[in-house]
């Protein structure tokens, strides 16, 4: 397999993972992370070969490397987002009957998570990388990675977790049933 | 009485959820696991995360990948090209268009439950229809004016002005009654000779991904493009300037090749007459490593409220590309 075709093989699911990766903005319905894949790819036809590496492993790299530049300049967002372990963003995703959607929830959990965090969790947990290729693409050792991705499931569930706490609360105050109003009677 | 702490880390319970440890330690995880249902819960709830991310970013992967990270939606562009130039053949021409797989049903006929396959299946269709509207036109055309698509001046005309061109001469008409925007996608189908149904549709897609964006850089500055363009492929990009002549460049945007990133460049005269071309390095008219003008294929679409039509080969044959590109090459 050449390696166009190798890269085509990889782009869908290149395009979920910067998807995911990118869910701090995904105002732009996902654009933001189709141009990581698009630098990727570039990247990745220029440097694969002569680097040696992978391919896979060359268009994640890149991928992770572009986003974390970029991250950089926009950091006070991610801040924002990630204040009160998504108490805020969570609020901004609920919808007019007080739930989250599937996408919104996971979003917000995301969104709560360090940039490392959210890259180690995605690439371990959605795209199924072992630890040693994971650690490859994150340019870090398999320790940091593991130190990553236990912080990222452990934040990720309590926020999941309080989401739906707080749904099941707000569910629950909104079955029962409406107090009596005692200044009216019943007649016939 | 305090409750017994687990034995095992975080770090080893992850790592068991996601298959990374030895046998011998798993079984022993295992074990434990069996006697201790808070743990076992907590294990069980990481390891639904993954279904749960899954269930919502898969539908992303299942996407057709956009046109401009296809690499090889090209090739039918290239292909397409090849075909308009080359002679026409005399053997009688069917004008039945019979895709290589069984054409889908519209939703509404359709026995699938999914609606995601429902909307997969009418885009299909669609895609399907407008290529076979293409390729009956362009046949009609070839059967009518044949012998005139070997003719290498197949100069290309605004809308607004009659065209001479044989080749789109009746797609524009039919775009012409038409409301702009389905105007101008079913004028670029009509373009999309592949060689096969896969191909059409990669071909349109392309077509419509220039109706959507025709240009990306504007600049009466030849100098501020070449470098705008330069920075997006990532290689220094000599543009061909056409100084002595009356072609001057309006706006470029990147474009995928066969052979890699691209740019497609526009000109336009005082007339407000438009040329395009798709430039990039590695393809050289004189065999050396740096500029080459690689006019693949003809593109319509909308630029200023005018449909506008382009082939890029023959446009460049007229104003004497060949030489200047010679130029530009040192």
């Amino acid at each position: 397999m050449d390696l166009r075709q190798e890269i085509e093989t990889h782009t869908p699911k290149l395009r979920r993972f910067a998807r995911a990766l990118t869910v701090g903005s995904k105002a732009d319905g996902g654009r933001s992370g189709d141009d990581l894949v698009h630098e990727s790819i570039l990247r990745a036809l220029k440097f694969a070969r002569p680097s040696g590496m992978d391919v896979r492993l060359s268009l994640y790299a890149s991928l992770v490397g572009l986003h974390r530049q970029q991250s950089r300049a926009k950091s006070h967002l991610l801040q924002n987002l990630r204040a009160g372990h998504g108490a805020h963003a969570a609020a901004m995703g609920r919808d007019i009957s007080g739930t989250m959607s599937g996408q919104t929830l996971v979003d917000v959990a995301l969104a709560a998570l360090d940039l490392e965090e959210r890259a180690a969790m995605l690439l371990v947990v959605l795209e199924g990388f072992n630890y040693a290729d994971a650690a490859v693409v994150m340019d870090m050792t398999r320790e940091t990675l593991q130190a990553n991705l236990v912080r990222a499931r452990a934040t990720f569930a309590r926020v999941v977790d309080g989401i739906h706490a707080q749904d099941s609360q707000s569910g629950a105050r909104a079955s029962q049933p409406a107090k009596r109003v005692r200044h009216l009677r019943l007649v016939k | 009485m305090t409750p017994m702490r687990c034995p095992y880390s975080d770090t080893e319970l992850n790592a068991f959820v996601d298959d990374e440890l030895p046998a011998e330690q798993r079984t022993g995880i295992l074990d434990y696991l069996n006697g201790h249902p808070e743990t076992a819960r907590k294990v069980e709830s990481w390891r639904s995360q993954r279904q749960f991310l899954r269930g919502q970013f898969d539908a992303v992967a299942r996407e057709t990948v956009p046109v401009s990270l296809s690499l090889r939606a090209n090739s039918a562009i290239k292909y397409t090209a090849t075909r308009l130039a080359s002679p026409v053949p005399h053997a009688p021409v069917s004008l039945s268009i019979v895709p290589p797989e069984p054409m889908p049903l519209p939703p509404h006929l359709s026995h699938s439950s999914h609606g995601a396959d429902r909307r997969r299946s009418w885009s299909i269709f669609v895609y399907g229809m407008a290529c076979a509207f293409a390729m009956a036109a362009t046949m009609s055309l070839i059967l009518q004016h044949g012998a005139l698509l070997q003719s290498a001046g197949m100069a290309a005309e605004g809308l607004r002005q009659p065209t001479t061109n044989p080749v789109l001469a009746a797609p524009v008409a039919v775009a012409q009654a038409m409301a702009p925007s389905e105007g101008r996608a079913r004028l670029a189908s009509t373009v999309a000779l592949a060689p096969d149904h896969e191909n059409a549709l990669a071909a349109l897609r392309n077509y419509r991904s220039f109706s959507a964006l025709p240009l990306e850089f504007i600049s009466p500055n030849a100098d501020v493009l070449e470098k705008s363009l330069s920075q997006r492929l990532g290689y220094r990009l000599k543009l061909p300037r056409f100084a002595d002549s009356h072609w001057k460049m309006v706006g470029a945007r990147l474009t995928a090749e066969n052979s890699g990133p691209a740019a497609f460049v526009l000109y336009a005269d005082h007339g407000g007459a438009l040329r395009g071309a798709t430039i990039q390095r590695g393809w050289s008219a004189n065999g050396a490593d740096s500029l080459a003008v690689a006019g693949l294929h003809a593109v319509v679409f909308g630029y200023h409220d005018q449909t506008v039509a382009m082939v890029s080969v023959a446009a460049f044959d007229e104003i004497g590309l060949s030489d200047t590109v010679s130029d530009t090459a040192r």
